[in-house]
């Protein structure tokens, strides 16, 4: 069964009904599933979803925005640059154009790393409220298992807009359209850094510390649960981090330059 | 890319595929078909100890279940290895032998009810100890031989007495990994109940008439009463020796109903057919001066659960070998088998791996006793006249090895060596320079293929002609967009003197008894196009005697021997050693395929192989876990490079004509992968200044040859 809301309140009573539905966005994560693919889809092609706002301090992403529309509107802004590179560096580009912000965040996919250092904050809504959390706390922790609770929807990310932050990401896969092995995301404000790691780790992890303190960013490399797999071993995944950390540290100047 | 050729005519079955215009087998349905899919292990090696089907058997829609008790399954009766029945395997037991073995069939009116159904199936597993790795069964020594004689073996010389007294000794152990052919159209067969208590099977299978011998003999049934349909196939890359007609014809023979089974991709891995993961042991004895005085391959290929076209497979490594005579020289092929899905017969049958690891090997040779690449290969590969040592026939008792003593009637390897050292050489002057902390390396290899079997091939043509139309009805298949149509209208319209647009290409099944061998071993423009070639001269022969109406002729062709095709590669290859990633800058390829009909075709197999040795070379690699499961994650995870993967390519074909053949053709459809890896491995060791292990050079395994935890080289 496909169901098609107009609007959010009709999504809500759709998903009371059919509280087994599963929320199709881009779709290219759920429809590929074939015939394990759920019995009941909801459809979220909503305009309230789809929406992008700019206020003084944020801009506010709707969850059905592109991965493809995020790069073009965020190559302009210096300081979210890591959302941008992380969001370009998403291929192919046919999947780009129909990969949802909400569906890849929701994953556990490229962009979370990048938009958990830069400090976006996740806005959710079930039938009752709506509730506003830190990017990371709705990323998966299992992978392929989402962590939003039952008939609760993302409905917009929302990415600071901060004068002074300067941000860089980088990741490296194995095969060409294959997930990152290694993925660091860099975001500073003043000397304060935040980091983030994907795709060595079986969860998003993050740190925040002092710019000028590389050495606890380096034991902090060091102790995370960095796992192995057929893509590559947990030992190559370690040394991909530091290396990857070594370059955004190295470019954020650049990055800075370009935002002054 | 540039290409040096005669002009191509227009595309026959390709402009009709272009539009949509093309029925594939995977679209293909008759009416009242029922929708089959397997209950398939998901352990490495299990036995299914029973299965609850009550709820399944009730579910809507649900026509059969066959469970392995329900039915005294035959074997599949697989292709002979010479006369030997070395491939028969069980279409469906109780025992899996490997992940993705069907253990339950189940048909239903739609798709959908039989996938509900099979989620009713509870069977009850008992996992069993399996051999999940080619490491494993080769520490098994003799006990993993798939073949009942052990290893097939061949000794020319006394190599070991060489070895014991040479200036230079060298040994390289290779690997290269499972991988499968990655054709876009899926697995699929169709099979219907006739009238008369036949079968017809719709099938992409490459050789139609071996596939009615076998499915005639697994049925119990005549081969008139068993017709073979082969609509044209989305890509086969000879992986398509799978078992879906058989178990589509168990449960149509069952429900006496047409039934349709197809797989989908991440069964198509499982089910399918895949290449043969190998180890390879290269020895040679060399003067100091880089004379090669004797030479040993020894190869260990993985099979899988069962030999299926194996045999032949490991058989065909000896084409490295050859490749490069030295007076004295030994070959050991072992086939072992695991708990692994069924590799077999993907294109370049056993040569990529073999000619891998050779080629790898001279470049490592030639770094270690500084003498040119291209100059060793000039010196010593094979030329036109010589014996072609590899190939012969198999003594089935022994597996001793005995050449036939054919001859080379033609060879441009010179030409190709040469080209590709002149594109080498312009590339490396307009290439830009490569980014800070990246190295560069250059690299080349060369290989020797097969054109057939000879003898044993054999194709059947009809033409008829009067002014102004020319039919030709083949019995050849169309296997994944070889183009073979396009091909036998051009031939068929040249001897004529017929416009395209007069001639009708008829692809007949094999009610229409035009015997095939199929399309396999780069072949059927070297067979088939003969055997139009032929019937046409015999009609123009009548036309000339002045006879009159429509003029027909039918021709049944066995080449006199398999014409071998030659290849190089040339390449360009950046790597950063601080992460292992290589960026393939430029390749190029010198190909001698003989005369080239129809130069926009060749050129497209050529790329493609191009494509294939280099998704073989960085990427591909299918990965199991310690249990025998999958455990390549996705698609993507597996690796087949984009078209925007690709470097600038550039193919050049060798102005040769193949005395032995009345066109002067060779194969080409498999001779361009067969350089392609072992020249990008050459570029990235010559790069980085260490070897690697083997294939593929992923990121983490060039990582580690910078950091010298590399390959295995004594
Ligand atoms: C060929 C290919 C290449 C890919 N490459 C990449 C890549 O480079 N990087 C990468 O990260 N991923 C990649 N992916 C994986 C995946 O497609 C993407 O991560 C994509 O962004 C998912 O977004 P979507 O909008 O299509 O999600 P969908 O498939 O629509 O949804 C994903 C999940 O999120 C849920 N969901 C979606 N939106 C909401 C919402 N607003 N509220 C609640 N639940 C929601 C859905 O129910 C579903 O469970 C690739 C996939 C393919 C097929």
């Amino acid at each position: 069964m496909y169901l098609r809301p107009r609007n959010l309140s009709e999504l809500f009573e759709m998903w009371h009904a059919h509280p087994e539905a599963v929320p199709v966005a881009g779709g290219s994560r759920v429809l590929p599933l074939g015939p394990q693919r759920p019995a009941v889809l909801l459809d979220l092609a909503i305009a309230a979803l789809q929406t992008i706002e700019k206020e003084a301090q944020f801009l506010t992403f709707g969850p059905m925005v592109s991965v493809d529309r995020l790069a073009a509107v965020l190559a302009s802004l210096p300081g979210l640059h890591a959302v941008a590179q992380a969001a370009l560096g998403f291929v192919p580009v046919q999947v780009r154009k129909q990969a949802t912000l909400g569906g890849n965040l929701l994953i556990g996919g490229s962009l979370a790393p990048a938009l958990a250092a830069v400090g976006a904050i996740a806005i959710i809504k079930n039938h009752q409220e709506i509730q506003e959390l830190p990017i990371q706390s709705v990323v998966p922790v299992q992978p392929g298992r989402l962590r939003l609770p039952a008939q609760t929807l993302l409905v917009a990310v929302r990415l600071p807009l901060e004068p002074s932050m300067v941000s860089y990401y980088a990741a490296l896969r194995r095969t060409p359209v294959g997930p990152a092995v290694a993925a660091v995301a860099v975001a500073v404000v003043g000397s304060g850094l935040r980091l983030a790691v994907g795709g060595a780790t079986p969860q998003l992890q993050m740190m925040q510390g002092d710019l000028a303190d590389r050495a606890a960013m380096d034991r902090w490399l060091q102790d995370l649960p960095v796992t192995g797999d057929p893509r590559a071993s947990a030992a190559y995944r370690q040394a991909m981090l530091a290396l990857l950390l070594e370059r955004a540290l190295d470019a954020l100047p650049t990055a800075s330059r370009q935002s002054a | 890319m540039t290409i040096a050729g005669e002009s191509s005519p227009a595309l026959r079955d390709g402009l009709a595929k272009a539009r949509g215009e093309v029925a594939f087998g995977s679209e293909l349905r008759v009416a009242g078909n029922l929708f089959a899919i397997a209950l398939r292990s998901p352990f490495g090696h299990a036995q299914l100890l029973d299965v609850d089907a009550a709820a399944a058997r009730c579910a809507p829609g649900v026509v059969a279940v066959l469970t392995p008790w329900d039915l005294s399954a035959p074997d599949v009766p697989g292709d002979l290895f010479y006369d030997q029945p070395l491939s028969r395997r069980p279409a469906l037991s109780a025992e899996a032998l490997h992940v993705g073995a069907p253990v339950v069939l189940l048909a239903a009116e739609t798709l959908a009810q039989a996938y509900e159904a099979l989620r009713l199936l509870r069977p009850n597993w008992l996992e069993l100890p399996g051999q999940f790795s080619l490491e494993g069964a080769l520490s098994q020594g003799g006990a993993a031989e798939a073949l009942p004689f052990g290893a097939v073996h061949w000794q020319q010389g006394d190599p070991q007495a060489i070895f014991a007294q040479a200036a230079i000794v060298r040994e390289d152990i290779l690997r290269t990994s499972t991988v499968q052919a990655g054709a876009l159209e899926p697995y699929w067969a169709l099979v219907e109940p006739t009238a008369q208590g036949g079968f017809i099977v719709h099938n992409g299978v490459a050789a139609p008439f071996e596939l009615r011998r076998q499915m005639a003999e697994f049925l119990g049934l005549s081969l008139q009463q068993v017709e073979v349909r082969c609509p044209p196939v989305g890509g086969g890359f000879g992986s398509r020796s799978d078992d879906l007609a058989f178990l589509a014809a168990l449960l149509a023979r069952h429900c006496q109903r047409p039934v349709r089974m197809q797989l989908q991709r991440s069964e198509g891995w499982l089910a399918g057919r895949v290449r043969h993961g190998a180890q390879l042991r290269v020895r040679s004895a060399l003067t100091q001066q880089g004379r090669l005085l004797a030479r040993e391959l020894e190869v260990w290929y993985d099979t899988g659960a069962f030999a299926d076209l194996g045999p032949y497979v490991v058989l065909r490594a000896l084409r490295s070998l050859a490749l490069y005579p030295a007076e004295h020289q030994r070959f050991i092929g072992h086939l072992l088998r695991t708990n692994k899905p069924v590799a077999s017969a993907t294109r370049g049958f056993g040569n990529p791996q073999a000619t891998f690891a050779v080629e790898v090997h001279n470049a490592r040779i030639c770094k270690q006793l500084g003498i040119g690449s291209l100059e060793f290969r000039q010196k010593t590969a094979i030329r036109a006249g010589a014996i072609n040592p590899s190939v012969g026939v198999v003594d089935t008792q022994t597996g001793a090895f005995v050449p036939k003593g054919a001859r080379i009637s033609s060879s441009a390897l010179p030409w190709c060596l040469q080209r590709a050292q002149q594109g080498l050489e312009e590339a490396i002057t307009h290439l830009p320079a490569c980014a800070p902390g990246w190295l560069r390396g250059q690299g080349v290899a060369a290989a020797m293929h097969t054109t057939g079997k000879g003898r044993a091939e054999v194709s059947t043509a009809e033409v008829f002609w009067t002014p102004g139309l020319l039919r030709v009805r083949s019995g050849a298949t169309d296997q994944g967009g070889t183009g073979v149509a396009s091909v036998l209208a051009q031939i068929a319209g040249q001897v004529l003197g017929e416009p395209p647009e007069a001639i009708v290409v008829e692809l007949c099944s094999t009610a229409a008894e035009l015997a095939d061998s199929g399309a396999h071993a780069s072949s059927r423009t070297f067979v088939a196009g003969a055997a139009v070639w032929d019937a046409c001269q015999l009609v123009l022969a009548r036309r000339k005697a002045g006879e009159p109406g429509e003029l027909s002729a039918r021709s049944a062709w066995h080449p006199d021997g398999n014409a071998p095709p030659f290849a190089t590669c040339a390449a360009v290859v950046d790597v950063e050693p601080a992460t292992g990633l290589c960026q393939v800058r430029w390749m190029g390829l010198g190909v001698d395929a003989g005369r080239i009909l129809n130069p926009r075709q060749a050129l497209g197999q050529v790329l493609g192989a191009a494509m294939m040795g280099l998704g073989f070379a960085l990427y591909e690699r299918l990965d199991f876990t310690a249990d025998g499961r999958l455990a390549s994650l996705s698609v993507a995870d597996y690796g087949t490079p984009r078209a925007t993967d690709m470097p600038p390519i550039d193919v050049w074909f060798a102005p040769s004509v193949e005395e032995s053949h009345p066109l002067g053709v060779k194969g080409i459809g498999e001779i361009g992968l067969m350089p392609v890896a072992p020249a990008l491995v050459n570029a990235i060791e010559a790069a980085i200044g260490r070897p690697l292990p083997g294939l593929p050079a992923t990121p983490e395994s060039v990582w580690r040859a910078c950091r010298g935890e590399g390959g295995t080289c004594t």
